[in-house]
Order: structure tokens, then sequence, then C-alpha cells
């Protein structure tokens, strides 16, 4: 055997080392992924077989105390995309923005995303835009059910309800207070994917149902909101306010009617800072970024405004001073033009005149200043205290809304100084508007307060069940006598009886109030010549049903007064709202039933009156209605709506396209209608109809109802498939 | 009859591992082709594809097994020349066929063939005899080129394809007989030393970023999970969730119905065959493929003449590099390359060459009458 023959040998022995080696390798291996580790690596295998679709819950609806809807969801899509599958990320990126208005790089940022198996392209998409995507087959892109929140009115109530993000959470007022409640539980569908990601078709799938959200309804009247509200607007182009709050409570039971603070923000569009907030507010936006800005803007005055509520506040000093006994309503004062307090001289408002004698009575009726200082010096400071903290002041109401204030109380140091008795007319004191309306409403409710409530109670989805009743949930507290009640509420018949511009406005209607003006603090300064003006009122001063606190931040009048400025709003709405409950005693007919407002658009006047009268349905009607072929085109409340038979039902009317007269026609209001009535309607006026949508029952309009259209224009309506 | 006489020397033994391979392989291929949304055709075809090139491949390795080796020493330069003008075959325009980007294939028509397959058999037939020739001059430096050029021709042109794989298998071979064949241990361990220090600089200076990507995905594929490491991740879950009996042919859910693997049915045949069968199956896979090439080594050892034994050597060498790289891959412990496990994965030109290879080893066994040296 050669020497090299051996060697060979030797090497092959090796060879077979190296074989061995390697093998033990393999079979090492194998055995720790498939013994030692397979646990570990099935849970792995069996996990990522599972693909994940959310199914957004539906959120609950929000309704007003007569279960007219204010907020509710509505069908809408999610897109989603999985980069993996994208083919073309240029030409779907390119689609996409443009049916979703999204900036095109960073789409197709996302859609080559390659590190995410799924992106989320947008969320709560129109259904329409929806299907053309999905027309489009692209290959990738999967849309989902999703959710979309609709507030049938965009800036009605908008401080009350707020508004949600964009995966559906409640951000601000009703909205997030009770977004428990109305979130409901998103389900999922949980289905079987394979290598490639695409859906197993023989595959498992569960679907976990999504639980609907609990419904909301609120204690505001719709009706007295939107009298608020058109006041209000109103009041701010009069007026040239920068800001109009105001509150309209039933006094008996604390449960707010209305909220509203002109100028407010659309709940279809939140972000967007409307131009007339922008000009109202620009001294408080000025150099605040665009969230700043939003945030000023979401932000509810009507608990979170802190302001001096001036004479008002009177009513309060008045209310603990009869109750304690230093005053009776006959106590016999005098004036004379201002006082000395500490050596600081407090004039009346009317100085250098001055009121002279007076009773007590008269005195806070004439909102004289040296008076209330007098009466509050008679008090402990203790013991005046004593009353404001039980009406309220210094401390959060508990309103269920958010951004609530306290108010400021400086603390009490038991010294009868100036700081003191200014407190008596509502200086150097700082309260929110929904602690001073709870605080008043208190007073002339025999002396009750209820804590303030602007949710009635919360029901299943179904609104078969009540969850939760929030009526008389806490008990009333009684902070003064009936006695002292009733003089406060002949004080406040005098404010209104003591102005001939008042007593007119109120004419048959009995009306109390208290006016108030107070100098603002801007930098811990009193500013010259900015004002914020309010007026509180309750009507009818006996037997309250309605109270409304409405305050005017800078009026643009050099000298204004709560007697000029909010008073006539204030009173406007409450006889609107009188009128509305069917308050005037004398002709007073008790219809308990309710019923469906009837579809009156398209109708003429007389049939319309016939129908009305026979309904026993109040009416109100704009435009003339002596003209030949007039027609009604827009009413409200819209058909359909279960309202109280008093309600009024406010029809607008225009004339038919058969007069001669070729100018401009007002639109009529074709919403909720289907393709071939919307129809109908625009033709008896002369206008043409632009169908969008696949048919159902109309959803929106272009241009809306009132505005005007030269005749033939085609209005562009919306229809949709209601569910 | 000379013949019977041969055949009652051939080795059984391989013979059987060779069948039971092929035979788990088979049902493996339906398996792994019988899956919902099968989008590469229909299962019945790889099945038939597979048994005729089974049955081609078996007729070349009888006719292989006729012919006395020997023979073949004499046209050694000639099989070289055919091995090279195989892999320039592919070049020809309307015969040369582009698969993934790799220019390997030729169209015969009925099936395309991977030439570089059948040259890997002529390359070790060739390169034995000139081993056997030189046995005695591989200590000096000037020696050693010449097996080193005449490696180098054909892992060029395999190169160049590209298909770095099949290059690497050539390179595997030739070193492989190098060494049994004796080469001096100091030119292995300068080749190793050479890797030690060279790897460093090649990373530093001459890497591309992907490149390094790959490497460090492959060290640990959780790195990049759905990336370079994706693949790696996947083979992984099915072997391990086949736990110790596999799931079975009948199961629903698995990696392999829903096509979580890549290239089941040929690159990752083994990750099919360790979910369905388990640990007890793939054990079986590996015990039948170690026992193939134990008995190759041992066949070498038997064999009559230094011709054959290198032959069987490069042989060896040949399955050891693709058993080892493609069971590794599927576990995690070697690099993803497109190298088939043999017998096993599907495959017409493979398939063919693996048992040509073997009709190789056979004949230089069947002939181990011995010659005392």
């Amino acid at each position: 055997m050669s020497l090299y023959h051996l060697r060979r040998k030797k090497r092959l022995v090796f060879a077979f080392f190296i074989f061995m080696i390697l093998f033990v390798i393999m079979a090492a291996k194998l055995t720790y992924i498939q013994a030692y580790n397979s646990i570990n690596l099935t849970d792995q295998q069996t996990g990522q077989l599972m693909g994940e679709i959310p199914l957004t819950a539906s959120r609950g609806d929000i309704y007003d105390r007569n279960m007219n809807i204010l907020a509710k969801d509505a069908s809408a899509s999610s897109i989603y995309a999985r980069p993996a599958d994208i083919q073309d990320a240029e030409k779907v990126g390119l689609y996409l923005s443009d049916i979703l208005g999204i900036d095109k790089t960073e789409l197709i940022a996302k859609l080559t995303d390659k590190d995410k198996s799924l992106v989320l392209i947008s969320r709560k998409v129109d259904n329409d835009k929806a299907f053309k995507i999905k027309d489009q087959d692209f290959k990738g892109i999967e849309i989902s059910e999703d959710k979309k929140r609709y507030y049938t009115n965009g800036n009605f109530a908008s401080y009350v309800l707020g508004f949600t993000g964009s995966d559906h959470q409640g951000l601000y007022g009703i909205e997030r207070i009770f977004d428990e409640e109305l979130s409901g539980e998103d389900g999922v569908l949980v289905y079987e994917k394979d290598g490639k990601n695409q859906k197993v078709p023989s595959g498992y799938q569960i679907k976990i149902q999504p639980t609907s959200g609990d419904n909301v309804v609120l204690t505001i009247d719709s009706v007295i909101q939107h009298f608020m509200e058109s006041a209000m607007d109103e009041a701010q182009k009069t007026l040239k306010a920068k800001r109009i709050i105001a509150i309209a409570m039933d006094p008996k039971t604390g449960e707010v009617l209305g909220m509203a603070a002109k100028p407010d923000y659309n709940l279809n569009d939140p972000q967007a800072i409307s131009e007339i907030f922008a000009q109202c507010m620009s001294t408080d936006l000025e150099g605040l970024n665009l969230g700043e800005k939003q945030l000023a803007m979401w932000s509810n005055p009507a608990v979170g405004f802190n302001y001096e509520p001036g004479s008002t506040f009177k009513l309060i000093t008045a209310a603990a001073a009869l109750e304690e006994g230093v005053v009776a309503p006959d106590t016999a004062f005098y004036d004379n033009g201002f006082i000395l307090i500490d050596g600081i001289k407090i004039r009346c408002h009317i100085f250098p005149r001055a009121h002279g004698d007076e009773t007590f009575v008269e005195a806070v009726a004439n909102s004289c200043n040296p008076v209330l200082v007098q009466t509050i010096m008679r008090m402990n400071p203790g013991t005046f205290y004593k009353y404001l903290y039980n009406f309220g002041f210094g401390d959060k109401t508990k309103i269920q809304l958010d951004g609530e204030q306290s108010g400021i109380v400086s603390p009490n140091n038991n010294l009868k100084n100036a700081s003191f008795a200014t407190k008596s007319y509502g200086q150097g004191i700082a309260v929110t508007p929904i602690q001073l309306i709870s605080a008043l409403s208190a007073a002339l409710n025999d002396g009750y307060y209820h804590k303030p409530t602007i949710v009635k109670k919360i029901l299943t989805s179904d609104n078969k069940t009540v969850i939760k009743d929030y009526a008389d949930a806490e008990a009333s507290r009684q902070i003064i006598s009936k006695e002292t009640s009733d003089v406060l509420k002949e004080i406040m018949k005098k404010v209104i009886s003591n102005s001939a511009a008042l007593t007119k406005q109120a004419g048959e209607f009995s009306i109390g109030g208290k006016t108030g003006t107070a100098q603002k603090i801007i930098d811990g300064k009193y500013a010259q010549g900015k004002y914020i003006t309010s007026f509180f009122g309750v009507a009818p001063v006996d037997d309250p049903k309605v109270s409304i606190l409405l305050i005017v931040d800078e009026p643009a009048d050099y000298s204004p007064t709560g007697a000029t400025t909010a008073a006539p709003v204030a009173i406007d709405i409450l006889i609107n709202s009188l009128k509305y409950l069917n308050v005037p005693t004398e002709s007073k007919v008790d219809f308990g039933e309710t019923d469906i407002v009837p579809d009156l658009r398209n109708q003429n006047i007389s049939l319309a009156k016939e129908v009305l009268g026979y309904l026993k349905l109040n009416y109100k009607i704009i435009g003339d209605d002596t003209l030949e072929h007039a027609v009604i085109v827009d009413q409200s409340p819209m058909p359909g709506s279960i309202i109280k038979e008093n309600t009024v039902v406010q029809l607008t009317i225009s004339q038919g396209s058969t007069s001669d007269n070729k100018s401009a026609i007002s639109v009529p209001n074709v919403v909720d209608m289907s393709i071939q009535k919307a129809n109908e309607t625009l033709q008896k006026v002369g206008l043409g109809i632009q169908v969008n949508g696949s048919g159902g029952i109309s959803i929106s309009q272009s241009p809306g109802p009132g505005e005007m259209a030269e005749p033939g224009t085609k209005i562009i309506v919306e229809f949709k498939h209601i569910e | 009859m000379e013949f019977i006489k041969y055949l009652k020397k051939m080795d059984y033994i391989l013979l059987f591992t060779v069948f039971s391979l092929f035979a788990i392989g088979i049902s493996a291929i339906r398996v792994a082709t019988n899956t919902e949304n099968f989008v590469a055709g229909e299962s019945s075809t790889y099945i038939t594809k597979q048994l005729v090139s089974f049955s081609i491949g078996i007729i070349a390795m009888l006719l292989i097994i006729l012919l006395d080796y020997k023979t073949l020493e004499h046209y050694w330069m000639h099989i070289f020349g055919f091995a090279i003008l195989a892999l320039l075959l592919v070049y020809v325009p309307g015969l040369g066929i582009v698969n993934k980007g790799t220019r390997g294939w030729i169209n015969l028509g009925f099936m395309d063939l991977q030439t570089s397959e059948i040259a890997k058999i002529g390359f070790i037939i060739a390169f034995a005899k000139l081993l056997e020739k030189r046995k005695n001059k591989l200590d000096r430096i000037t020696d050693i080129m010449i097996p080193i050029l005449f490696t180098i021709i054909p892992v060029f042109f395999v190169f160049i394809q590209p298909d770095l794989g099949q290059s690497l298998v050539f390179i595997v071979i030739a070193s492989g007989m190098l060494f049994v064949a004796g080469i001096n241990m100091k030119y292995i361990y300068g080749v190793l030393g050479a890797m030690i220090i060279g790897f460093p600089i090649m990373w530093n200076f001459f890497m591309q970023d992907y490149q390094k990507n790959r490497i460090l995905t492959f060290l640990n594929p959780t790195l990049d999970p759905l990336g370079n490491g994706y693949h790696a991740i996947q083979s992984m879950m099915a072997i391990g969730s086949g736990q110790i009996f596999g799931k079975g042919i009948a199961a629903e859910n698995t990696m392999t119905k829903l096509n979580y693997l890549p290239a089941q049915w040929t690159d990752f045949i083994f990750s099919v065959i360790s979910e369905t069968a388990g640990f007890v199956g793939a054990t079986v896979v590996v015990l039948l493929l170690g026992l193939f090439l134990y008995r190759l080594l041992k066949d070498s050892r038997d064999a009559k003449d230094e011709f054959g034994s290198l032959i069987i050597i490069g042989v060896f060498f040949m399955f050891l590099f693709q058993v080892f790289e493609n069971i590794g891959m599927t576990m995690g412990i070697m690099p993803i390359t497109g190298i088939t496990l043999p017998f096993l994965s599907y495959g017409g030109s493979s398939l063919m060459t693996n048992l040509i290879a073997v009709g190789l080893v056979l004949n230089v066994h069947m002939r181990r009458s011995h010659i005392s040296f």
C-alpha cells in the first residue's frame, strides 16, 4: 500500500467526520425546532393564520327632550391598504389622493411601506366614494364598514353636543362626557388568511358583532334652542358683540332647555374656524396657532367663562339679606348717589344723580349700588359667604358638560372692607353663566336649588329601556324661604315695569328680570369702554316655566347697559318659548297628545291652513301668502318629527312657476323626499333637478332651502338608501 | 454472464434509500401542490412530470451501469469539453431559457433541462481522472494551479448565469475531491486562513448593504420578519408546528395548505414533510439521507481504483452539500438559496442528474473486483 493510498484513506475518514459533524448539527437543530420549540412555533403559526378587520360599533344617538334626533351615526367606510399587494403605488396613490383629498406623497409613502402588512388610509369615508374606489378593483386595497357621525344641523347646539374624532371617540361636549355610554363596543371579523394574505374561502370566520352604544336624551328642547340661536345670531349682528352666551332653564327642575354661544362652529366640520368666529374673537385669537385657536373655539363659554356678573348678582345679595332678616322688603333706605367704605367712594350707576328715598325692593329694582352696599354691611361676612356657597358659587355645578370652571370667589377674610362691599353688586367675584342661572333659578323656585342638568336619561340603543334617569337624580335643597323667593319675584317684576321699553316688549306675558352691566377686567384692570352686559329673565313670574340668562360680551356701543342690549334679546326668546309652551294662562287648552307633523311642502297655503287647523297646530308664515299660486317651499320642523300639538309650524312660501314673474325663486326644501316627489316639488316652482346617488331618500340639496335661484336652475339633490 | 455477476455485487442499500426517498418525495409533492388556491398549476401534472423524470432517470442510470466506467477515463478531456459546451448551450438563442433571472436552462421540447446539473456529472468524471493522473503532484503551488484552473472554468460559466448556489456546488465538489485526492494540508489551512482574514475586509470594503443585510438576516431572521427573514421564519414555523407526529395529510389550516411556504414543492419540501409527518417523519428522511451519504463514502473506500473512488467522492460532496444546504436553510442554519433536496424535491433535471450520479456510483461499486495495488 503506497503512502499516497494511505493518505487517501485518512482523508476519507476525515471526510466521514465532516459528514458526521454536519449530520449532528442538522439533527440537533431539527430536535430543537420540532421538539423543544414546537409549542411556541405552533402558537405563532396559528396566530399568523388569523386576519382581523375591526367593525366599528354604531355610536348612540343624541336626542332632545322630545326625542328629536340631534346627532346620529350613518354608515361609512374605512379604506385600508396592504402595501405588499399594491402593484402600482403611483397609480393607486394618485387615484386615492384625488378622491379622498389626502396628500399624494404621504399616501404613496403609506402604500409603499413594506414594513406594515396593513395600513389605514382613511376612515369615515362616504360610502359613495368607497364604492368608486371599490369599482377600481385595486389589488391590496380593502374597504371595511365604518361609521360617520352626522349632526342634523351643523351649528345647532354645537357647544352642548360636541363632536367626535377620527376614531369615533367623543372629543367635546356630550359626545365626550358620555363617550363611554355612546360609544358601544366595537366588533371584529376574524378570518383565516393564507400565505398571500388572502381570505381562505373555506376557512373559518368568526364575526363578533359590534354592540351599539346607548342613546342619550338631553333636556334641551330643540325649539327653544332654535329660538335662542336665531335670536342670538341676529343680536350678534346688530350689537356687534364679541360673543353672546345664553342658557335657558326650567327653574323647577334645573333642566337646561337651551344653551348656546355665538359665534360657534360647525359640528359637521369642527376643524374649520369660521370667518365670523375669527373676526369676532380676533382679540382672543391673536398670536395663537391653528390648534390653539381651535381649542379656544371648542370650549363652551356657558360653563367655562368666568366673568364678573354685575347687577344681576344683586338678587343674591337681596336673597341673603331678606332671608337673614337684616332688611325687610319695605325697609327704607336713602341713596345720595354714593357711599364711602374704607375711604373708597362707591358710586351709584346714576351718579352724580341719586335715587333718594326708596324701599329695599325699589332699591334693588333700581339697581342702586349704595343701598346694596349698606345691606351687605349689615351682614357678617361669614353669613354672606354661607349664602354664596349654598347658591353654588365658587364651585363647579357638575353639569354633564366639559370644561366647566368654578368661578372665582376670594376667600372670606371676615373683613367688612371695600372688596366685601363690592360683592353686593357683583364686583370682585367671578361666576360662570351656568352657576348664575342655577342660583337665580333656585332663588325663584321657592328657594329650592336643583343641580343643573342637561341630560334627561340614557336609553338602550333601541330606545326601549331606560338605563339611567337623571330627573331628580339629586334631591334639591332649600336655600331661602318661599317668602324671600316671593319678594325676589316682586323685585324682578318691578325691573320690567320700571322700563317702558321692556314692559312694551313683554306685552301680555308676565315676565320678571334683572339686568347687569359690568366693566370688563382685562389684565387685572377695569378696561375702559369694554363691558359685559347681561340679563336674567323669568316667565311667568308667579309660576316660572322658563328662566334665561343672556350675556353679551363686549357689545360695540360705547356705553351699553343690560337693559338695552341683553334684555330685549332674552325677552324675545322668552316670549317665543312661552308661546311655544302654550303658556298664556287665559286660553289654556291641554293638548296631552303628540302627533306627527304633516308634509306641507308643495301644497298651497289654504290647504295647509286647513290641515294645521284640523291638527290644532299653530303656524307661522314667512313670505306673502296673498300671492296667487303661492306654494309652501319649506317648513320647520320637518315632516315626520313627533312634536307637541302646540308647536309652531313655520311655513315658507313662494310664488309658483305659473307666475309671470321671472325673477329669482326661493328654493324649496326637498330633503327627505323620494326622487319623484322632489322632482314634482321643484317643477312646481319652476326649477329643475339633478339627481346624485342611486335612489332612496334625499339627504341634502344644493342650493339649500330658502336660497334664491334663477328659474330653471337645476337643484343638485343627493339621494341615499336609508337602511 | 458477467453482467449477472455484477448485478449481485450491486449496492442495493444505496438503491433502496434512493427509492424510499423518491417515494416520500412524491407523496410530499402531492401534499405541497394539492392546496387551497394553488396557483402554479395542477397537482396531477406535477406528479406525472416527476414520475416521467424518474423513469427517464432510471433508464439513464441503467445505461450508465452497463458501460464500464473504466472506458470513460479515456475520454475525460472530451467529457470536460462537453460539460463546458452544455453550460454554453444556454446562450444559444431559441434554446436557452431564462428563469427567475438565471439563464440556466435549455428547452428540450418536452422539458426544460438545467445544463449545469448535467455538467456537474461531466465535471466529476473529468476532474476525477485529472486528479488520478496528478495524484503525486499535489504539493507544489504550480501543481495545484492546474486543478484550480480546471475548476474555475465551469464555476465561472455557472456564476455568470448567474447561479451562485450551483457554482458553490461546483466549488464544494472540487474542494472535496482535491482534499480526498491528497492535496497538501497547507493549502487547506491557507484557504481557511484567507477566509478568516478576508471576510472582515470584504465586509467593510466590498460588500453592498443588501448583501450585508442578507447575511445579517440569515444569522437572525427576526431582524426582518417580513422581508429577507420571512421565508426562514415561515419555514421554521411550519417545521416546528409539525411537532412530534405531524399534522397528517388531511389536516386543514396547515402552512402548506395555505401556501405560506415559498416554492414548497421544491426548495422547501423538507418543511412540508416536517409539518405533515412531524419529527418522526423528518427523522426518517434525515436518517435515509444519512444512510445514503454513508453508503457513498463506504463505496468510495471500496472502489478498486483511484479514478472510481474519486468519482464517488465527487458525488458524495455534491449530495452532502445539497442535503446540508437545503435542510439547513429550512431550519435557519444556512442562508436561503435555490438548491433542492436530492430525490425529494420536485424538478426533472436535478432528479435525472441525481439518478445518473447514483448510476455512476453503482457502476464503480459493481466493478470493485480487487486489483491489488
